[in-house]
């Protein structure tokens, strides 16, 4: 393992922990949002089963939606700790591949914000 | 010749008719990761270009600020600035070491502040208790999951009774008197960046636009939308229903609503909710309540005041509003009560049937209102 390796997993852990109290908040989710680069990169509604590949800055994640949930399929990355994260559903969920670049935020149901300019919580 | 012109001219109207429609005064958002949580710029009535710009400005600035105010540095850094610009991690060092630092000057303004408003709120807004916060592992990258610490360990930190009036700053040195001060500003910092994101807009000519950094926000100007304007209109999100708007307010420009509640960040453990907002008298969960709202023009203090007024509870809460100057706010106890100021009563609209049970408290200089029955929508 090299130094960069050792780099990337221990990143990838604290990102996994800091998933973990992400992923206590909130009901159901309602739809997912992908950013590459920690930019916005498009969101698509988890109530809609499909397939979406994002190119990512090493190459494309494969992120799958079905049921309600969300997970990444593959992705070019050596540890696929993003993969064995396995299904996000509740809102607030998160996980990222840190390698590639791509990361994934589940966010409430979306009927809440009809009216709305914006939520407070 | 003539009529070629004639052409040209044609196609040289047409093309800046065209330029207009692409770049109309659309709504514009933009999501990035910043300050632990999702920040959303929401800009309405200004080219596309412009606000693409303005956000940007707000995601570079708000993205460096989120390193520069993390309590402490990860063992393995990903890259040396992360180290380099961690200004609050080494003053942590520093004040553990019982070492002075030299400090920024927006690090001087940011402890001076959030050491007057600790003051004014009696010391139920503690940025010094980064430790006990450690100990019950509620920081971005932790992961609490219970049991909940030890009495032992709680009771030896609260022992050394940290505070924020144990630090003096003096010629831009900030030295301690307590080792056992430790800062974290995860119930103020929010505020200070949101702030800063509103400067930023107005410097790039943004007059209609919402912050929202995870639920907290503040809002300039109206929404606007094919020539028609209209006050900003937020939901304030059940505190135990998290499908539902619990209740609605229009915002004036200026205005920030920010919520503390007991659901952000919490576990369960044996039946009993263990949430981050930890009482700096008890060491433990503050208990009573359910969520604080609070309506101001700062900020930085109504990120303050809402944890502030979260700990003071039921019993407290008016006290504590009235020492930190605040004329709007809800608070949301353990049985779904809702306390309202008068003036906060004037602005919401409960959105849930049945409406919650209403008590009206009076704020500073306040006579309490005349009992009258009160309904879903006036």
């Amino acid at each position: 393992m090299t130094t960069g390796d050792a780099i990337v997993l221990a990143c990838g852990l604290l990102l996994s922990a800091w998933l973990g109290w992400q992923s206590w908040v909130g009901g159901p989710g309602g739809e997912v949002i992908v950013f590459v680069n920690a930019e916005r990169h498009a969101s698509w509604p988890l109530d809609q089963d499909r397939q979406i590949k994002v190119q990512g800055v090493k190459g494309a994640s494969v992120i799958q939606i079905e049921g309600g949930a969300v997970r990444f399929v593959s992705s070019p990355c050596t540890h696929k700790l993003c993969i064995r994260s396995g299904w996000l559903r509740r809102a607030g969920a998160a996980t990222a591949c840190l390698p590639n670049q791509v990361s994934l935020l589940v966010t409430g149901v979306k009927s809440i914000g009809q009216g709305y300019d914006a939520i407070n919580f | 010749m003539q009529n070629s012109r004639f052409n040209l001219f044609c196609i040289l109207c047409g093309s800046i008719l065209l330029s207009s429609c692409q770049n109309p005064p659309e709504e514009f958002r933009s999501r990035f990761l910043a300050l632990g949580t999702l920040v959303e710029v929401q800009i309405t009535g200004a080219p596309t270009q412009q606000a693409q710009k303005a956000s940007t400005a707000v995601r570079e600035k708000l993205q460096a600020f989120t390193t520069r105010w993390r309590p402490f540095v990860t063992d393995t850094p990903l890259h040396d600035s992360d180290t380099r610009d961690a200004e609050l991690a080494q003053i942590n060092a520093a004040l553990a070491a019982g070492e002075s630092i030299a400090i920024s000057p927006q690090a001087q303004q940011i402890i001076t502040q959030a050491a007057r408003y600790s003051a004014l709120s009696g010391g139920r807004f503690n940025p010094a208790i980064f430790k006990l916060i450690q100990l019950w592992g509620f920081y971005n990258d932790g992961d609490a999951h219970g049991p909940p610490p030890d009495e032992r360990a709680i009771k030896k930190l609260l022992a050394k009774n940290p505070s924020m009036q144990n630090l003096v700053i003096q010629d831009g040195i900030l030295s301690s008197s307590n080792p056992a001060v430790q800062l974290d500003f995860g119930a103020y910092a929010k505020g200070v960046a949101v702030d800063m994101a509103i400067d930023i807009l107005r410097d790039h000519g943004i007059e209609n636009a919402i912050v929202n950094a995870g639920g907290d926000l503040q809002a300039i100007g109206r929404y606007q939308h094919g020539g028609t304007a209209r006050p900003w209109r937020i939901g304030i999100r059940h505190p135990r229903q998290h499908d539902q708007v619990l209740a609605s307010i229009e915002l004036k420009s200026g205005e920030v609503v920010f919520t503390s509640g007991d659901y952000e960040r919490y576990y369960i453990y044996k039946n009993q909710r263990y949430h981050h907002i930890l009482d700096p008298a008890t060491g433990y969960p503050a208990r009573g309540v359910r969520s604080v709202t609070v309506i101001h023009h700062n900020p930085a203090l109504a990120d303050a005041a809402s944890t502030a007024l979260f700990v003071a509870g039921v019993a407290h809460w008016q006290k504590v509003a009235r020492a930190m100057g605040l004329r709007y706010v809800m608070l949301i106890d353990g049985k779904g009560t809702a306390h309202l100021t008068p003036a906060m009563q004037k602005r919401v609209v409960f959105e849930v049937t049945p409406v919650p049970d209403i008590v009206i408290s009076p704020a500073p200089g306040e006579k309490p209102p005349c009992a009258k029955p009160l309904g879903a929508k006036p």
